[in-house]
């Protein structure tokens, strides 16, 4: 009688929930259809809306999202400072109307702000000089929360194409080690490019399964970035079919290859080392859930991000599930938040 | 890759004075005629990285005619180098255009210089014959 009382209630509150997200659905729609062809043509899964919906809950913000995933991202780049001063290169790419982005933490991004023709970023001067790394705003946090020390040794996991690892020498001015592994040998020739193109002097380029090479490693690190692989659900303002063709189980598939690189990574990190945790998705499958799952193994906790602009706690529930309290210190950056990438971003601390 | 000791680490870091370029913080590696650097901590983890990988910022290369700096070099050391010749506008174009240069600054000259235009180092050429032949890679010349 009771258990048959709680599948009522349960098919009611699904049932409401149902509705609900109907309405949103067909909200998003309409909103859609007012935009131009090209994105008329490609509709968000409703599962996915679904995912999006339990994880914001607001209808707002959920309507805010998908308003902002189908807005032109503007272009942002980093000055790499192993080759100019930040401020000569503003003076410089005042042709390109740029703004600096200092305020919000980030001393040496820029985002342009007038229309650029295509390839007229990669074929500019400053570009082949290696003065300059296309990157997006959301990309840069990872590094700079790692803040790794001069002198130290750092190990980057999945590095290529190499925009964190070329980010990561430059704020440790070309000092210490950076050891840059990425299973694919095609995606380690740019790394190699790009870190050469940047000036960068302290990197030692591997590609094999990080799994494998972490058991050959004999060192520790002070430092580790996991920007692991992702079903990249924060790039959709560059790729909107990802949002057609995002489907759960490849969630669940990268959440299994994440949790097995970050206890990989955390087993090579020195005591009171930081690892620094980041996807380029927001499903709490591919994010709370791996950092949930280390915490449980290993001695590490938490460091609160602060940032300089609004972000999102990681959450502690997700569809019946519940995470440790710790997972609150983590952020989640939303496109409508900050008008780039979205991303999750954990900074883990090896205790003694 | 071979770290450089002894008389030929002297060579190259004599040849690399040539430039103006001091770099005592940085070891040197070579591998054919090509020349690596490397900083001290990377270098030690090198010896116990055990699998395959590639290592160090390319440098130079030693040539007949001398040691020519790498394209990247000319930039990460520029605020060093004083063995340079500039470029006017036109000249830059041709530059990246993958083209040899004829230049009346060139007459008398032999050997690699820097080229530079306005605030930028833009390469390395080899002088002769009152020319400058061009070492721009090709993924850094205008398309």
């Amino acid at each position: 009688m009771m258990a048959a009382m709680v599948d009522a209630f349960h098919n009611a509150s699904h049932n409401r929930f149902h509705d609900e997200f109907q309405k949103i659905y067909n909200d998003i729609v309409e909103r859609i259809s007012k935009m131009g062809k090209r994105k008329q043509k490609i509709l968000p899964k409703p599962e996915f809306v679904e995912n999006i919906v339990l994880l914001l809950k607001d209808k707002k913000d959920v309507l805010a999202f998908f308003d902002k995933c189908y807005e032109e991202m503007p272009f942002s780049i980093r000055a790499n400072t192993l080759k100019i001063e930040t401020e000569k290169l503003a003076k410089r790419l005042q042709r390109w109307d740029v703004e600096r982005q200092d305020k919000i933490g980030l001393e040496e991004a820029f985002v342009i702000k007038r229309w650029l023709e295509p390839g007229e970023l990669g074929n500019a001067l400053e570009h082949r000089l290696g003065y300059f790394y296309v990157q997006s705003l959301s990309s840069m946090l990872p590094s700079k929360i790692l803040d790794a020390e001069k002198h130290s040794l750092v190990l980057d996991c999945c590095a290529a194409p190499g925009s964190k690892t070329t980010h990561i020498a430059a704020l440790m001015q070309n000092t210490g080690a950076i050891l840059a592994n990425d299973i694919s040998w095609q995606r380690n020739i740019a790394l190699a490019s790009n870190l050469q193109r940047c000036g960068v002097v302290n990197a030692i380029i591997t590609s094999i399964p990080f799994q494998r090479l972490a058991k050959q490693l004999k060192v520790k690190f002070d430092y580790i970035l996991a920007d692991v692989p992702c079903s990249n659900e924060g790039t959709i303002r560059k790729n909107l079919t990802i949002m057609k063709t995002w489907n759960k189980k490849l969630c669940l598939w990268m959440s299994k290859i994440q949790k097995s690189i970050l206890c990989n990574a955390l087993a090579l990190l020195k005591n009171n080392g930081t690892l620094v945790y980041s996807t380029c998705t927001l499903n709490p499958e591919e994010n709370e859930a791996v950092i949930d799952f280390a915490l449980k193994r290993f001695p590490i906790a938490l460091e609160k991000i602060k940032l300089k602009f609004e972000a999102r706690h990681g959450v502690t529930e997700w569809k019946g599930e519940k995470f440790s309290e710790e997972l609150k210190k983590a952020v989640r950056i939303l496109p409508q938040d900050f008008n780039s990438e979205g991303f999750f971003i954990a900074k883990i601390k090896m205790e003694k | 890759m071979e770290r450089l000791k002894g008389k030929k680490e002297k060579e190259v870091r004599k040849a690399l004075g040539e430039y103006g370029i001091s770099i005592e913080n940085l070891l040197l590696y070579s591998r054919d005629n090509s020349i690596y650097v490397l900083t001290p901590e990377a270098a030690e983890l090198l010896k116990q990285v055990q699998v395959k990988c590639l290592a160090g910022f390319y440098l130079a290369k030693a040539e007949k005619a001398g040691l020519r700096l790498s394209f990247d070099a000319c930039q990460l050391f520029a605020k060093q180098i004083k063995k340079y010749i500039e470029l006017d506008e036109k000249q830059l174009g041709a530059w990246f255009r993958g083209e040899d240069i004829s230049d009346e600054k060139a007459r008398g000259l032999f050997g690699f210089f820097v080229l530079k235009h306005s605030e930028d180092f833009v390469g390395c050429g080899l002088v002769k014959d009152e020319k400058i032949k061009n070492y721009v890679p090709k993924d850094r010349r205008i398309k």
